[in-house]
């Protein structure tokens, strides 16, 4: 089907953007995003203009900006920063219809508008890098707003204003289960001993090139082996899901079986391979505790099939050399 | 009882005051509980942070422990283990000793011109982490880091093999006894020595972002990992003649990357380079076999086999996106990528006794490129609704050269008659589409309703390509003070097509087996969470996950798998500073199989099918405290965290079966308990005096690992380690003090 099915509907795709016009004028941020546009700003504040009172006129009743000193945001050395541009009103927009504003409406107040409205504030900065990604991911396509994860004024993390002390532990507010897999005593990744993090491999807005968000590769595949390089070959015997898909077999938050395998060894191989050469056998528990059966002890199958990821040996159909 | 020596405590003990340090497992505690984790957490890496944190001079208002920009940590620790050390310093280095760690140091130029931050954690340990910052604020950003993993496996492990490098060799005399019918493997029982089986990783990286524009930035980074150690590895001889070894690996890992991106308010593009060379310096092992001196026709007196050969993968890439009207943007990426092994081969044997075949070519020559593009298209033309859809393809293709190989030499021991005749170059190719549509309509609901299809082709798999229908519904509702939830339903199907069971009858498996990761399935997942806030003081959450995925139309292999998840938590968040919380999870997985023992003639024999229907239940607790300052100078966290996963394996045969029925396996547990404690006291202005302490038991039985079954080295038709799973209690406390400037 399946190459015209995906080239129609990847013409549809771009038909349907390059047929709309291409303006920004309906946005209700176009105008804040075109006066922060980092290309012709200049590190000193500049002039007054329509609309805008400056920080100093905030401040006589906000105290609020004193939470973003030693933030990012309030380096005014950098031209991308609301520092350098509106300071409060380049998020809040312009603030002098609010100071005339006996019950001080008009202003955007973040605590009640949409969540998309939240992000296409941020994102008219934050707009490049890491960023890039999230028109489409998975945390935007689940109506989550920057203000989600991120504070400006009230941060409680060390690094990136999260609302959470740590990474981790703002992930779990609702991937609790990848998260307690973490802790899995068997066999984890090194995430609770704080040598990774989530965002080791995942971008949590959003992955331009990869799938499940993952910040590196274009493939599960790829996003492993950039740390697990030896994996990757390509081999001159290839497994075939190996190839495919790591997490077929493993799971890469951690779990209770040798390995991070997904189901311990041998019911894992038993799941794909019933051989009458190598008759798949029931190994009971006279198997491990009477006859010491090396297919059942230790790493069980992968004893003799140590190079189950694959090898490089003339010998290695089997995986054995 | 294992004692990690007491010599350094007395030695920080003289040199620290008594207070305590911040010192990694131990100060999980604080950093989790200070946190209000309902998971414990270690302590965040020793990256520059990106923010300033005010002076240290307002010890007196902010929590004591807060991280500071300037600090430092000194103390000792001293560990008390009773049981398997190196499970409890799995990839962390927690003997006795001094600890200089959590230091930072941050200065900043008072124009806010440029800013430096560094920090170092574990100085000297086997854990150690150190990172540094400069930032030319608005031009350019240099930074580094050295981070140090460590692997422990086993302080249990013994081997009569001569450590590494390869070869690794046997007594000749007790080979040629035991070859000679005078021995058995337990003659090498009282030559093994004990060693700690470890490795690690070193890992350094420097990485720049300039930007020469405004709209501009260039980035550069070079990583190079280096992987160094011992690990468990079968080495096989054949069923009778299993062999465990300690694997000699030393490998180096470099990453270069470099890319261009320019912005502005509309558009985005960006041009990428990567290219990773994985050099593997142990690409071979050689070891002795336990049971032959000598090379005989099929018993080998030395095997030998190839490792992850060295490897390099380049690529190139470039993404942008285009906003249009209508709140409308369209993402794209491209990347094209070329994977090579081109190492030499091996000889199909080192055993002399043997024929030697002659090789199909001298080097791998193993290449594969791969494609990949995504597009993503999302627009919110008028204010209640959203639009998305996205078209993502990848494409594997194997370009290995046809490799004729109709013999190899199985185990080093006999000629085989390869069924394939030579390795299959296995390729693959995905494409997606999803799209979706969201109504906002009802605030703050947001209900989306989704569908995707997956499109896979496979060569030489038993399915030429597979379709899969996705369907999806989900709500999702935040925003509000006092309720959010989430729910997402998904129902999918997926077919393959151009079935070849051929492909299975060539090597030998039967033909109705399907391989569950192409296999035709049937899924329905449900996930949803409702965190409620009934006031300013409690915040309260549930979650819920359910989920099915059934395999028809297969009759060998996987044919069902379902999980259930369910959590529920607390949290008390008082004005007075008191906060505290627990949380439950329990977790089950369940996997049903089916197999058939059956050797040639009997493989048509329905009597001789067998299932296994495996399960995991998980129970996770978890609880914290953190009271207020007390006494104007000390504040205290705690917390509890409880783990316990319980697996068990059911066999079952057909009624009438020939097969011998089953004594079935025992269940397998784990059980890992964490208590925290950790307390600070304010000294003066700038010290600050720490204890913290960790009680950690940890439980465990797998009939796989468990020492009564692993219960020396010589086993019955193996020579082994001794690797297995053991319990351990351990204590941990940390003495110390930290200082702020």
């Amino acid at each position: 089907m399946n190459h015209r099915f995906y080239l129609l509907a990847a013409t549809c795709l771009f038909a349907f953007a390059i047929t709309v016009r291409t303006t920004v004028g309906d946005s209700p941020y176009a105008v804040q995003a075109a006066q922060a546009a980092p290309a012709t700003q200049k590190p000193a504040q500049p002039g007054p203009q329509a609309g805008y009172v400056g920080s100093d006129t905030c401040e006589a009743c906000h105290t609020q900006g004193e939470s973003l000193k030693g933030t990012p945001h309030a380096m005014a050395m950098n031209p991308r920063t609301p520092a350098a541009t509106h300071g409060c009103e380049s998020c809040h927009g312009p603030g002098q219809a609010h100071v005339d504003d006996d019950n001080k409406g008009n202003i955007r107040k973040f605590g009640q508008i949409k969540p998309a409205e939240i992000n296409e504030t941020c994102l008219s900065c934050h707009n490049r890098g890491e960023h890039a990604g999230w028109e489409g991911s998975g945390h935007e396509r689940r109506n989550l707003s920057c203000t989600t994860c991120h504070s400006v004024h009230s941060p409680k993390s060390t690094t990136h204003q999260l609302v959470k002390g740590t990474q981790t532990e703002l992930c779990a507010t609702c991937h609790r289960v990848q998260v307690t897999k973490t802790e899995r005593a068997v066999a984890h990744m090194p995430v609770r001993e704080g040598k990774m993090t989530c965002t080791s491999c995942h971008n949590p807005h959003g992955s331009i090139n990869n799938v499940k968000a993952l910040k590196v590769g274009s493939s599960v595949v790829e996003s492993c082996t950039s740390c697990h390089a030896e994996m990757r070959g390509p081999m001159l015997w290839d497994h075939a899901p190996v190839r495919e898909n790591c997490a077929t077999c493993h799971d890469p938050h951690g779990s209770s079986n040798d390995r991070m395998l997904v189901v311990r060894m041998p019911m894992l191989c038993q799941r794909c391979h019933v051989f009458t050469r190598h008759p798949s056998s029931i190994y009971d528990k006279d198997e491990i505790t009477v006859n010491k059966s090396n297919r059942m002890f230790g790493r069980s199958c992968v004893n003799c099939h140590s190079n189950v990821h694959g090898s490089n040996h003339p010998s290695g159909q089997f995986y054995m050399r | 009882m294992r004692r990690l020596g007491l010599l350094h405590l007395v030695v920080c003990g003289v040199v620290v005051m008594p207070a305590a340090a911040w010192a990694q497992s131990v100060a999980q505690a604080a950093t989790a509980v200070a946190a209000h984790a309902s998971v414990s957490q270690a302590p965040p890496p020793a990256q520059a942070p990106a923010q300033a944190a005010p002076p240290a001079t307002d010890l007196d208002t902010r929590s004591l422990f807060e991280p500071r920009a300037n600090q430092l940590q000194i103390g000792g620790r001293f560990s008390s283990i009773d049981g398997d050390p190196a499970r409890f310093q799995r990839y962390q280095d927690l003997r006795d000793g001094v600890l200089f760690t959590d230091a930072r140091y941050a200065r900043d130029d008072p124009g806010g011109a440029w800013l430096f931050r560094a920090g170092a954690d574990n100085v000297g340990w086997r854990d150690g982490r150190y990172a540094a910052e400069y930032q030319r604020t608005g031009h350019f950003v240099i930074s580094g880091m050295f981070d140090q993993i460590p692997q422990f496996y086993s302080v249990d492990t013994q081997t009569p093999y001569t450590p590494s490098p390869s070869p690794l060799l046997l007594d000749d005399a007790t080979q040629l006894r035991i070859q000679n019918g005078q021995a058995n493997l337990s003659a090498y029982v009282p030559l093994a020595t004990q060693f700690d089986l470890r490795e690690r990783r070193d890992i350094g990286t420097v990485s720049l972002v300039a930007t020469p524009r405004p709209t501009l930035d260039l980035t550069a980074n070079f990583t190079t990992q280096r992987h160094v150690g011992e690990l468990p590895w079968g080495a096989s001889f054949g069923f009778s003649n299993d062999v465990e070894v300690a694997l000699p690996y030393d490998s180096r890992t470099n990453d270069f990357n470099l890319g261009a991106e320019w912005t502005n308010n509309r558009q985005m593009l960006r041009v990428a380079y990567t290219g990773s060379w994985f050099n593997n310096l142990d690409d071979t092992l050689e070891w002795d076999s336990p049971l032959d001196l000598t090379d005989r026709l099929d018993n080998p007196g030395r095997g030998r086999m190839a490792l992850w050969p060295s490897n390099s993968a380049q690529t190139v890439s470039a993404a942008g996106y285009s906003k249009f009207a209508h709140r409308t943007q369209l993402t794209g990426f491209i990347s094209f990528g070329s994977w090579s092994n081109n190492e030499p081969l091996q000889p199909f044997t080192i055993n002399a006794a043997l024929p030697q075949l002659a090789l199909p070519r001298s080097t791998a020559e193993a290449e594969a490129s791969i494609f990949s593009t995504n597009l993503n298209l999302v627009s919110r033309p008028v204010d209640d609704w959203r639009f998305s859809a996205r078209v993502r393809h990848y494409g594997y293709d194997n370009q290995v050269p046809a490799t004729p190989i109709p013999q190899f030499i199985n185990y080093d021991t006999s000629v085989t008659t390869s069924s394939t005749g030579g390795p299959r170059p296995y390729a693959h190719d995905r494409t997606n589409f999803d799209a979706d549509a969201t109504w906002t309509g009802f605030q703050p609901v947001a209900v989306t309703v989704g569908y995707g299809h997956n499109n896979s082709g496979h060569e030489f798999r038993i399915f030429e390509s597979t379709g899969e229908d996705v369907f999806r519904v989900t709500a999702d509702a935040i925003g509000t003070q006092w309720v959010t939830f989430r729910a997402e339903y998904e129902l999918s199907g997926r077919d393959g097509s151009g079935l070849n069971e051929a492909l299975l009858a060539q090597t030998g498996e039967q033909p109705a087996m399907r391989h569950y990761d192409v296999a035709n399935r049937s899924r329905n997942r449900f996930t949803g969470q409702i965190d409620i806030l009934p006031n300013e003081l409690w915040m309260f959450s549930a979650s819920l996950g359910a989920g099915q995925d059934d395999y028809d139309d297969s009759y060998f292999g996987l044919q069902e798998s379902t999980f259930r998840t369910f959590t529920i938590s607390g949290d008390l968040q008082r004005p007075d500073g008191w906060r505290a919380g627990a949380s439950y999870t329990y977790e089950r997985y369940s996997g049903f199989q089916q197999s058939r023992n059956a050797s040639p003639g009997q493989e048509n024999d329905p009597l001789r099918d067998w299932t296994v229907d495996s399960r995991e239940r998980v129970n996770y607790f978890s609880i914290y405290a953190a009271p207020p300052r007390f006494r104007q100078n000390t504040e205290a966290r705690v917390s509890y965290d409880y783990s316990y996963a319980e697996g068990s394996y059911f066999y079952a045969i057909q009624p009438g079966s020939p097969i011998t029925p089953p004594n079935q396996l025992p269940n397998v547990y784990n059980k890992l308990q964490q208590l925290h404690l950790d307390v600070r006291h304010k000294l003066t202005n700038q010290w600050v005096a720490t204890l913290s302490y960790l009680y950690e038991p940890f439980r465990v039985y797998d009939f796989a690992f468990d020492p009564t079954v692993v219960n020396g080295i010589a086993q019955p038709s193996s020579l082994v380690l001794g690797y297995v799973y053991r319990p351990y209690t351990a204590h941990s406390f940390v003495l110390g003090a930290r200082y702020y400037w």
